[in-house]
């Protein structure tokens, strides 16, 4: 059985019987508008399911807590001075009265770099005991932990560098957004804001670029309890309008763009021939007779194309390099073209690729390589 | 979609909440299995339809053919889902070593190579992990993958066909 099948098999035995919260229904219903379909708040439900309470116990009962190296230190300047963070190339200013707990904790793709505020953080890392009918022998289980008294504010500094893969921010794409969360700029970049509903405990959240870093976020996490919301709310609305990135980001000029796409070009043709079709002068078009698209595997027959290339600066200091191969029709194929894009640095350096627009049917389909 | 579902959804659509809810009991456990199998937590999958039902409630003025529900929601679940693997979680992490083999009533052998496969999908992308689950999972076709991740069909042939490609040197890596 090949692989594709197996995974099949195996996603439909441990998939097709599972089945949410009796409640999960009931608890989406209560949340729709009897007024219509219209735009509602987002309410987090409780993440204790029954599904997991098992879990939870068992994590309450056995398991082994392992505190991450914290590493607290108090600042005593005075009431209105500022201190200055700087770190992993995020920059800002905070309330020098604020407590900083070092945290460092580093997850599969996402790092904790800091607690800051008046209240406190804790990252950890549990061990998870199996209940008898687990199928796994052992586990740990990561985590934070804010602790938010009446008057405290806690900012959680978090860097995401993926998977997932969600591309650079666009403020032009407002399908990208979920419920609440809207585009704000935090340093002269594309950011993401969102506001939480629970009224007890306000959260505030923003997704900031990394610049020169496509899928790479920093996450600046608040919670706050009141009393003193407003000047809580006002400190930590000051510290993201104080974010700089350190290095700055890199400023692109369009009339470089034929030079950097000279130098990316030939280094992505060094380490794959495939984009050899593409010419290496912005605007200008290339024909050839290809046998494997970028990121494919050989094409089943060769196939004749016309390669163009363009180039343009993108927000976040990264040029953005559009290679779009089109052909004609023939006995054996419709017409069509595909495009790939592939990010630059500053340098020209070739980073992220991705699939851009593709025809409806891709013509002599690659060949599965086993 | 059967008749009575394109009613619901009709119904829906011109504001009945009542409808919209048995749609939602309808619906609930089929899109949780879906969002479940891109963000492999219980609670995540689970606020990830919670969300994909609101946005649909929300959006559903927008779905001018009814025929097409099955579709657009499906879309909106896998973008709840992938969003949800982009949110800030209060346990972002779980790592779990698994048996070599479960007693049961499978041989052993099929079992702990399913384990061994299910551990590599865990492992990878979000991304790779919704397009390999609509076509492995939903069995669904590729033009009707590639209108559940909102990209052309090239693109969804390409991503397919890399992520089978990371999924096998997964299981090497597992292996």
């Amino acid at each position: 059985m090949n692989p594709e099948d197996r995974l099949s098999e195996a996603l439909h035995a441990t998939l097709d019987t599972a089945q949410p919260s009796p409640d999960l229904a009931d608890l989406i219903v209560e949340r729709v508008s009897p007024a219509g379909p219209r735009s509602v708040p987002f309410h987090r439900m409780p993440r204790l399911r029954p599904g997991f309470v098992a879990l939870v116990a068992v994590l309450l009962i056995a398991v082994a807590m392992v505190p991450v190296a914290i590493n607290l230190r108090s600042q005593t300047d005075s009431v209105g001075s500022l201190a200055h963070f700087d770190r992993d190339g995020l920059a800002f200013d905070y309330p020098a009265s604020w407590r900083t707990s070092v945290s460092g904790l580093d997850e599969h793709y996402i790092s904790i770099l800091d607690f800051l505020g008046t209240g406190s953080g804790l990252a950890t890392c549990n061990t998870i005991t199996p209940g008898p009918s687990d199928n796994f022998i052992s586990g740990t289980e990561c985590g934070d932990t804010l602790t938010v008294d009446p008057g405290q504010v806690v900012v959680e500094l978090l860097r995401s560098d993926g998977p997932p893969r969600p591309g650079p921010i666009d403020p032009n794409d407002p399908s990208a957004l979920s419920i609440g969360q809207k585009y704000v700029t935090v340093g002269g970049l594309p950011a993401i804001f969102a506001e939480g509903t629970d009224s007890t405990t306000p959260t505030l959240d923003w997704t900031l670029s990394v610049p020169e870093q496509l899928i790479s976020r920093y996450l600046i996490h608040v919670e706050m309890k009141g009393p003193g919301l407003d000047q809580m709310r006002a400190q930590v609305e000051a510290l993201v309008a104080s974010v700089s990135y350190d290095p700055p980001v890199p400023v692109l000029k369009p009339a470089d763009g034929p030079r950097i796409a000279a130098i990316g070009l030939t280094k992505a043709t060094a380490n794959d021939s495939s984009f050899a079709c593409f010419p290496k002068v912005p605007g200008a078009t290339a024909t050839a007779t290809i046998t494997q698209f970028p990121m494919y595997s050989t094409l089943s027959k060769p196939l004749p194309v016309t390669c163009t290339t363009e180039i343009q600066p993108f927000s976040i200091g990264l040029w953005k390099m559009t290679l779009t191969e089109s052909w004609t029709a023939a006995s054996d194929r419709s017409a069509g073209s595909l495009t790939t894009t592939l990010w630059l640095d500053h340098t020209g350096s070739p980073g992220e690729e991705d699939g851009g627009p593709g025809p409806s049917e891709m013509p002599y389909w690659p060949v599965q390589s086993s | 979609m059967t008749a009575i579902a394109g009613q619901l959804v009709l119904d829906a659509r011109s504001g009945d909440a009542a409808a919209f809810a048995s749609l939602v009991h309808a619906e609930a456990p089929a899109a949780y299995r879906l969002a479940l199998s891109i963000v492999r937590s219980p609670a995540e999958a689970e606020d990830a339809v919670q969300e994909a039902f609101l946005r649909a409630w929300r959006d559903l003025g927008s779905l001018r053919d009814i025929e097409l529900w099955p579709a657009w929601f499906r879309r909106i679940t896998v973008r709840a889902a992938l969003d949800q693997t982009r949110r800030r979680n209060r346990v972002r992490e779980v790592d779990l070593d698994l048996a070599a083999e479960v007693p049961g009533l499978e041989p052993a052998v099929h079992q702990a190579d399913r384990l061994e496969l299910i551990a590599a999908f865990d492992r990878m992308a979000p991304d790779d992990r919704a397009i390999l689950a609509l076509r492995f999972f939903a069995d669904l076709e590729l033009p009707d993958v590639a209108a559940a991740l909102g990209i052309p069909l090239g693109t969804a042939k390409s991503r397919l066909h890399r992520a089978v490609g990371r999924l096998r040197a997964q299981m090497r890596q597992e292996s």
